[in-house]
């Protein structure tokens, strides 16, 4: 099965260091990478596909559409099958660490920095 | 005795001497003439036994005249005789029975010239005097036939003067009957009867009529006889003189009348034998008409006295005895023969402890010349040695020098009507007690000693259930002559035992025998058991309500017993009321005295009629001094006048009135008082209790100030007349001038719009759910600046109604404003919280994410030196972002 990975964050450096470890940790050869919320909702409205295992890399704190809305969006238009969430954020802040444990389409929360240590144990 | 009685009657006031004398020669008795006479006087006939010398003459004399009588009489023997004397000639009838003489005298006529006349005379008067006495006799005695009595002495007159015929008519209604006729023939004296009396109705009809003595010399020619003369001289009468007889009236009751068969004119002396005769048959016919009276009044004196149950007495204070007349024996069952007795006799008969006082009484009565009346109320022993509660009242007679001769009484029964008295005087003397200001037991004490003094009793105490009604207690107890009650006396019992106890469980009067209550209830009365018989337990109830029992010790006395039954339930009933009262009125005065408020009565001018120690206490002065002073005169004040009105107008207006007010207290104190106050118009009075509220006052002072500085006021709604008040302060948080009235309208038109529904539903809650509120709100004040204000407010509820709401009201505007700043500052804060967070932590998780590609990653040098262009990127962006942390905090230090 083909796995596709998307990564949707605002910071320009670090969608490329996640690009560049998903391709070390051999989890697809190429991700797709958005800059806000709203592109990547446009992105699955427009090329979504059920069949496909996606796993998607979710920034919180974005400019236009955040993490939390990108969110309901997604389940606004019934997007989230196949889709494995990752909640990055560089926040400690415990009350989004609880929001997420409470949303049942966050699979993980991932704390920055993303190294290639935490991935691979990810994968497991 | 009743021929003496008689005689007496018949003979007072005759024109002749008479007496009665006994064998001594004493003088019994004597009328008028005697006294004339004789030179005695009425009443000496009891005393000239005594050792009166000045009568000692006359009694010589008159024992010469009897001395001589016995001579004649022969030893006393019962008859009767003619006696003369000097100038009297006596006629004595001696009575065999009473040992007495019953003597007339008439005076000797000393005028006859010749001596065959004088003869004559004498024989005449002789033969006069035989048919006087015997007429007299036949008199005295109450059996006699009047006419018998009369036709017997008009047939002596005729025997001795042959030429006479004489009668004695009857006078009523105006018209004759005959009584006595002598020899007149019967036809005359039918002829006579029923005849009317006239001017011109013959010698008796116009005597009956005129009331003078007619003498008519010849029928034949005298026109007074012209109707009646043709019936009478065919009898052979020819002269006839007719004398009236006239009752004590002066009404002509009789006529005597003398009838002679040849015309003739009276001599001297047939006209002097014809009014001796004539006064002779008045006499005895008025003294007839009286003894009939006198039978009448003795029979209506003895009903009265049969009704009246009184008995009549006559003390002899010579002899010093009593007479008793009817009504002893019926009134004290004492025999008939016993009706004298002696003064020591009387003495042993009055109830001993009375017995001085009587004595004494009449004493006093007797020296004084000039009292008449006596009268006294004492107990007298009856026949069944039972004490009668008697009144004596006497009437004394004294002669010309007071001296106190006879007296004339009258005892009465009156032990019914002294229960009445006894009651009178018992409540009178209950009220005199219980008024006095001594406490119960006192009062109490002197109640059982009035007992004593009252009733006799030898025993009388006051027993009292006690509080919680567990015991029946000794309260008071008069032993009547020991006071001091045994040690080994009991002092109380529980309900049933002892006679107290027995009479608390009964609820009603129980009489018990001394002999048959058992040794240990005796205990008490152990020093009088013996003088004891009976011991009554009475019942002392008011509203109900068994109070306690009153146990009284007394001899066996029917009379004291049925006194007692007359008057214990009226006198045991205010006897329990009154201690009611007083045991009230003792606990009133205990909290009057004990209360720690001023209790007081003032009159309007503020003038104190009475206060209680807390009052004195209270205002440092004593009660004497108080009661001599007015309120307004300590009152701490400028202005007393203004002080004085305001009370007056708060007399004038209402009932009751508050007032507060400082006082100066007698060590130059200055205190608050709070008066409550209460006024009664009918007595005229203020009735006034006054709390010390000084620290209430300095409290409320505290807390003004504190308010004050704290800016809180108060405020209330009055919901059930819709208003609202707001304190000094309130109206200062308002910026509300003096005059400006708020409403409720206008509490919710100066609340900011958007807290006005807050506001509504609070008091909503407030008087539907009895739910108190503790809110911050932002006000407009009058001046239209916004403040925040905490409002606390709390509902009062009156028959399940809220009829008003009330609080607090603070202004918190400057804190409130501080609390803003406080928040803005805090969103800095958290602002940068965040920015630290996120801001400065994602460039840093950024950098440790490139270096851990690096280290890890197995990148080409190409690759490791773009990566090292990111670095540098991340760290300026941290740099960049550390730079903004810093002038927002210098921004808030700067705010």
């Amino acid at each position: 099965m083909k796995l596709e990975v998307i990564i949707i964050d605002d910071d320009k450096i670090l969608r490329k260091v996640l690009k560049r470890i998903v391709q070390i940790c051999n989890l697809a050869k190429e991700a797709l990478e958005f800059e806000n919320g709203e592109e990547a909702l446009a992105y699955f409205n427009r090329e979504n596909d059920d069949s496909k295992k996606t796993m998607i890399f979710l920034d919180i704190n974005m400019p236009i559409m955040n993490g939390w809305e990108f969110l309901q969006g997604m389940k606004k238009q019934n997007l989230l099958q196949n889709k494995e969430i990752y909640l990055l954020t560089s926040s400690i802040d415990k009350l989004e660490h609880s929001r997420a444990e409470k949303d049942p389409s966050i699979k993980d929360i991932l704390i920055k920095p993303l190294t290639i240590e935490k991935f691979k144990q990810l994968m497991v | 005795m009743k021929k003496n009685f008689a005689f007496k009657e018949l003979f007072r006031n005759a024109d002749f001497i008479a007496c009665v004398i006994n064998m001594e020669g004493r003088v019994l008795w004597s009328n008028v003439k005697a006294e004339v006479f004789l030179d005695l006087h009425p009443d000496d006939y009891f005393s000239n036994c005594g050792d009166q010398t000045c009568k000692e003459e006359q009694l010589t004399s008159c024992r010469d005249f009897t001395n001589e009588w016995d001579n004649f009489s022969g030893n006393k023997v019962a008859e009767s005789y003619i006696y003369k004397k000097d100038f009297l000639k006596w006629s004595v009838s001696w009575d065999e029975e009473e040992k007495l003489y019953y003597a007339v005298a008439s005076f000797n006529s000393n005028s006859e010239s010749s001596e065959g006349l004088r003869k004559n005379k004498e024989n005449i008067n002789y033969q006069l005097g035989i048919i006087e006495r015997k007429l007299l006799e036949a008199a005295l005695n109450q059996e006699s036939d009047l006419k018998e009595m009369f036709e017997e002495y008009i047939k002596g007159l005729e025997a001795i003067f042959t030429n006479m015929k004489a009668s004695i008519l009857r006078v009523e209604d105006g018209k004759v009957w005959h009584m006595a006729s002598g020899a007149l023939p019967k036809s005359i004296t039918s002829a006579i009867d029923g005849q009317p009396i006239g001017p011109k109705a013959g010698s008796c009809g116009t005597s009956a009529y005129t009331g003078k003595k007619i003498i008519v010399t010849d029928i034949q020619s005298n026109e007074l006889w012209d109707n009646y003369r043709h019936f009478i001289l065919p009898y052979g009468i020819r002269a006839c003189w007719s004398q009236p007889i006239f009752n004590e009236k002066k009404e002509v009751i009789a006529t005597f009348a003398n009838y002679y068969d040849q015309t003739c004119f009276p001599t001297e002396e047939t006209l002097q034998i014809f009014e001796r005769s004539s006064s002779l048959i008045g006499l005895i016919l008025e003294n007839i008409r009286k003894s009939k009276d006198l039978k009448i009044s003795t029979q209506h004196a003895e009903y009265v006295n049969k009704a009246t149950n009184e008995a009549i007495y006559t003390r002899d204070l010579g002899r010093d005895t009593i007479e008793w007349s009817q009504g002893y024996q019926a009134l004290f069952g004492y025999d008939n023969e016993n009706t004298i007795l002696s003064i020591n006799d009387w003495r042993l008969l009055v109830y001993p402890p009375d017995l001085e006082k009587t004595m004494n009484s009449f004493q006093e009565f007797i020296s004084d010349p000039y009292q008449h009346r006596w009268q006294a109320k004492y107990r007298f022993k009856n026949a069944e040695d039972n004490y009668t509660v008697v009144k004596d009242q006497g009437y004394v007679i004294r002669d010309k020098e007071g001296k106190a001769l006879r007296m004339i009484g009258v005892l009465g029964d009156i032990t019914l009507q002294r229960s009445v008295e006894l009651k009178k005087e018992l409540l009178s003397e209950f009220s005199t007690i219980f008024s006095n200001n001594d406490n119960l037991k006192s009062t109490l004490f002197e109640v059982t000693q009035l007992f004593n003094e009252y009733a006799d009793f030898q025993i009388s105490e006051i027993w009292l259930v006690n509080s919680d009604k567990s015991k029946i207690e000794l309260f008071a107890g008069h032993n009547n002559q020991s006071d001091n009650i045994n040690s080994n006396s009991i002092e109380s019992y529980r309900k049933g035992d002892g006679v107290p106890g027995a009479v608390w469980e009964a609820g009603k009067l129980l009489i018990s025998d001394v002999a048959n209550i058992n040794d240990h209830c005796k205990l008490n009365y152990l020093n009088k058991i013996n003088q004891i018989e009976k011991l009554i337990g009475v019942p002392l109830i008011n509203n109900n309500e068994l109070i306690g029992v009153w146990i009284c010790g007394i001899k066996e006395n029917i009379t004291s017993l049925n006194l007692f039954r007359e008057v214990w339930p009226e006198i045991s009933g205010q006897l329990a009321a009154e201690i009611s009262r007083k045991s009230l009125e003792q606990d009133l005065q205990h909290i009057f005295q004990l209360v720690p408020d001023l209790i007081g009565t003032l009159d309007y001018e503020g003038n104190f009629k009475r206060i209680n120690k807390a009052g004195c206490d209270l205002l440092e002065y004593s009660e004497e001094k108080l009661l001599k002073s007015s309120l307004l005169n300590l009152l701490y004040t400028d202005n007393t006048d203004k002080c004085r009105k305001t009370i007056k107008d708060k007399i004038d207006y209402g009932r009751n009135f508050h007032y507060e007010c400082q006082c100066v207290t007698g060590s130059g104190n200055i205190i608050w008082l709070n008066w409550d106050c209460t006024i009664s118009k009918e007595e005229g009075l203020i009735y006034a209790v006054a709390k010390d509220i000084s620290k209430t006052k300095e409290l409320q002072q505290l807390f003004d100030n504190a308010g004050k500085l704290a800016r809180i006021g108060s405020w209330e709604l009055d919901i059930e007349k819709n208003k609202v008040f707001w304190s000094q302060i309130t109206r200062e948080i308002y910026e509300a001038p003096q005059y400006y009235k708020p409403t409720m309208e206008s509490v919710f038109k100066l609340l900011r719009k958007d807290y006005r529904s807050t506001m509504e539903r609070a008091i909503k809650d407030a008087k539907e759910k009895n739910i108190s509120w503790d809110m911050e709100l932002p006000i407009i004040t009058l001046n239209g600046k916004e403040i925040w204000i905490r409002s606390i407010g709390k509902p009062e509820k009156k028959n399940n109604k809220c009829i008003r709401i009330y609080g607090s009201f603070q202004d918190i505007d400057k804190r409130k404003r501080a609390e803003d700043r406080i928040l803005e500052h805090n969103e800095i804060l958290k602002d940068i919280a965040r920015q630290q967070s996120h801001d400065v932590r994602a460039p840093v998780a950024r950098l440790m994410g490139i270096i851990d590609l690096m280290q890890h990653g197995g990148l080409k040098t190409e690759e490791k030196e773009e990566l090292l262009d990111n670095i540098l990127e991340s760290a300026e962006e941290i740099d960049s972002i550390i730079r903004q942390i810093s002038d927002k905090t210098n921004f808030l230090e700067r705010k």
